[in-house]
């Protein structure tokens, strides 16, 4: 019996051998499965930890570029400072694009680099992208245009991430390149083009308040020197900044002891409708905006005369050779009515901008081939004659109707492919609709197209007329340096609807549009203010006064927004 | 002890035969079924790294990838053909290591051998086509864009540069693996003289 109990402990520890070595090298090779499995986890890991570090370095770069080196550049007041890195566009970037507190790029050679503190990672990652560097270059030599206060910088920027996961000895390490993406810096004067809203006074020219109420409405940057005057809950409501000088807002507080406040809001009384509900975005004690501009009335009609002496009348300047020098010149008694000019903006049947100009009873027929390049003009004494070159002005910018008079009606459309400024000495009359021929009407923006219109009134008004219809739809953006945009006899008639705007306002005091009680209309427009965003980027109406402060703009403007060449480096 | 019991009866041999055989027997089935299950185990875990790594190796070289390239107005998409079985699309060369602009395109093919349905290939350029896999019970590429609701779109677009790969493995059973991959070369304008790198017509 004692022989048959151990065959018995023999034959089980047999099996127990078998099955523990089978067992043994069975988890053996799940340990290297699970080995393997976390390689390719890991590895997809470090690759989103290093595109993660591209998407952390393009959010710098854009903020360094767009806010910081800007906000820098808008304390700039004489083009020398900007000239100076003239054959230094590096040591610009080194200069300008940080924020106070934050390490500056680094310039060796002809390279711009700054190394981004990684963000901290959730505690159950293991590994980070402390390997994040941006290098700028430089791609060309800056071009400057000192007369104009015209500066390009040209860049290349390349962004490379490491993404390191450090669980296993050695870390896993993926590098992904983004490169390489060119943008010019451009910098210049600042454009008063870039408001929605901007005064100089918050009151008519004889102080009377107008109040902002449920019927005005503006998007895009809001300013005034003065203060703002909210009355009715809800009062205007705004989409961008509002920024005035003074500490305080004057609030209607329904018609009794007008109050005025540091704040945004009069309690549940008088309440501004903010694109923050806590009204964070309507600064107050902001610094005073020069109105004067580094570009003057003089300077406007010798770009319209190109500096010849010419008399009364409708004129395309020529040159000796009977090209086309200028823009479009009229000429008129200052303060006699008669002659003031009425233009029509239009689109003739090939879609070249067509611009009718009846002064005196006499009828002014300017054509613009743009393909062409060449001027048809029509005039009661010379007949009908081409020209090669088109009128805008002397600095090529674009077209400019520069009237040495009052404008007794402007009205009609903006050719598609046209950007264009009307200025007068005197006052303006817009007697009709006026709009772009490209446009998009809801949500109401011109974005993808070129036609843009500037209305310039130096030393008068621009108004509505009283044959302008109910709702008027105006796309221009209109200054007035020493007067207000307002409706004709706002005051009387019954309510007309609302004006909508498509541009901006700039003026030196607040035209009133209408009257109200209670929050009602009594008569005149509403204001609806579409801002029109591609002054954002630079491009404003031909001529249109600058401001004297410098700011920036990236071209092209999604260059710090799109990824071009991805690359994984390897190893 | 006497003579009679040093020895043992027939039935006392038969006994112990029979129960030598049980155990036998017993001991055989408890390893035929441990080498099952060990198959079956290795087999699911080759399933999933196949799976794994050809997933993988697509998804690389997709990434890389444009929905479109254009030189001079040649087109060179990607494009997704033969019942979602293959996928043509192009791969940039770079000028060297450290210079990233692009000097070349490679075209890039996946796609299931006709003659074994089992075995991925893969083209690149003019080199001699490679067996990626032998074990690919399927594979199906789809465009990825929102309207593309069940990934049965052919072409893959700019506004949605996003291809999915699937790819289905078998020893015994079938392991599915899926994978969304977003092609990464994006608005990007290449030289006239780039050159393209792609077999003869009719060589894949």
């Amino acid at each position: 019996m004692r022989g048959k109990k151990g065959i018995l402990l023999l034959v089980s520890a047999v099996v127990m051998t078998v099955v523990s070595v089978l067992a043994g090298v069975y988890l053996s090779s799940l340990v290297v499965e699970k080995r393997s499995s976390d390689t390719d986890r890991l590895a997809g890991q470090s690759l989103n930890l290093a595109e993660a570090g591209v998407n952390q370095a393009m959010a710098e770069l854009r903020k360094r570029i767009g806010t910081d080196l800007r906000l820098k550049v808008e304390a700039i007041q004489n083009a020398s400072t900007v000239n100076a890195y003239a054959s230094n566009s590096l040591g610009f970037i080194r200069d300008y694009a940080y924020a106070s507190g934050e390490p500056q790029f680094t310039v060796s050679g002809n390279k711009a680099t700054l190394t981004i503190t990684p963000v901290i990672l959730n505690s159950d990652v293991d590994g980070d992208f402390e390997q994040t560097t941006i290098t700028i270059t430089s791609a060309a030599a800056p071009s400057m245009d000192l007369s104009n206060e015209l500066f390009y910088f040209y860049y290349t920027y390349e962004i490379e991430s490491k993404g390191r996961i450090t669980r296993y000895t050695p870390a896993l390490e993926k590098t992904v390149v983004l490169a390489p993406n060119d943008f010019t810096l451009v910098v210049r004067r600042d454009n008063f083009a870039k408001f929605a809203l901007f005064t100089n006074h918050h009151t008519t020219g004889t102080g009377t308040t107008v109040w902002f109420t449920s019927n005005t409405n503006f998007s895009g940057p809001v300013h005034t020197n003065d203060r703002f005057s909210f009355a009715s809950n809800p009062s205007a409501s705004f989409t961008d900044a509002v920024s005035q000088h003074k500490n305080t807002a004057r609030f209607y507080n329904d018609g009794h002891n007008i109050l005025y406040l540091d704040d945004y809001c009069n309690g549940e009384i008088d309440v501004p409708q903010f694109s923050t509900p806590a009204g964070e975005t309507f600064y107050r004690g902001e610094s005073i905006i020069n109105l004067e501009s580094s570009l003057n009335q003089q300077d406007l009609e010798d770009e319209a005369t190109a500096g010849q002496n010419l008399g009364s009348g409708v004129f395309v300047p020529l040159d000796a050779s009977n090209n086309v020098v200028g823009g479009i010149y009229v000429n008129g008694s200052l303060g006699t009515s008669s002659d003031n000019p009425v233009i029509t903006l239009g689109v003739d049947a090939g879609n070249n901008p067509q611009y009718t100009i009846v002064r005196d009873s006499n009828t002014y027929v300017v054509t613009v081939d743009l393909a062409n390049n060449q001027t048809t003009f029509a005039d009661p004494v010379n007949g009908t004659n081409t020209y090669p070159g088109i009128p805008n002005g002397a600095g090529d910018e674009g077209i400019l109707i520069y009237v040495d008079d009052d404008i007794a009606g402007i009205s009609g459309v903006v050719q598609s492919a046209t950007r264009m400024t009307v200025a007068s000495r005197r006052n303006v009359v817009i007697k009709d609709n006026i709009t772009y021929q490209s446009y998009t009407a809801s949500p109401l923006n011109a974005d993808d197209y070129q036609n843009m219109l500037g209305i310039i009134s130096w030393e008068g008004n621009v108004s509505i007329g009283t044959t302008a219809p109910d709702n008027v739809n105006i796309h221009a953006i209109i200054m007035a340096q020493h007067g207000i945009f307002t409706v004709d006899n706002y005051q009387s008639g019954s309510p007309r609807g609302t004006a909508i705007l498509l541009g901006g306002v700039i003026t030196d005091y607040y035209g009133p549009f209408g009257t109200f009680a209670g929050g009602s209309a009594l008569s005149g427009y509403g204001r609806n203010f579409v801002y029109d965003p591609r002054v954002q980027n630079g491009t404003t109406p031909p001529y249109f006064p600058y401001m004297t402060s410098f700011t920036t703009f990236i071209e092209p403007t999604d260059a710090l927004y799109k990824k071009t060449v991805w690359r994984q480096k390897e190893g | 002890m006497t003579e009679k019991n040093s020895g043992f009866t027939l039935i006392e041999v038969l006994v112990v035969v029979a129960l030598f055989s049980v155990l036998f027997l017993a001991l055989l089935a408890v390893l035929t079924n441990a080498d099952l299950y060990w198959s079956k185990g290795q087999n699911k875990l080759n399933e999933q790294q196949e799976a794994r790594r050809v997933i993988s190796g697509v998804v690389n070289d997709l990434r890389r990838s444009n929905p479109n390239w254009d030189i001079s107005g040649t087109e060179y998409p990607v494009a997704i053909s033969e019942n979602y079985t293959r996928i043509d699309f192009y791969q940039p060369v770079f000028y060297n290591e450290t210079d990233s602009t692009i000097t070349g395109l490679t075209k890039i093919t996946y796609k299931i051998d006709t003659t074994d349905v089992r075995k991925l290939l893969r083209k690149s350029g003019s080199d001699p086509e490679e067996i990626i896999s032998n074990a690919t019970e399927s594979i199906r590429f789809g465009g990825a864009c929102p309207d593309c609701s069940t990934y049965n779109c052919t072409a893959v677009n700019a506004a949605c540069p996003v291809v999915r790969v699937e790819v289905v493995t078998k020893e015994d059973n079938e392991f599915e693996l899926v994978s969304d991959v977003a092609l990464r070369n994006m608005n990007i304008t290449l030289a006239n003289d780039t050159e393209v790198i792609e077999p003869e017509e009719g060589e894949f």
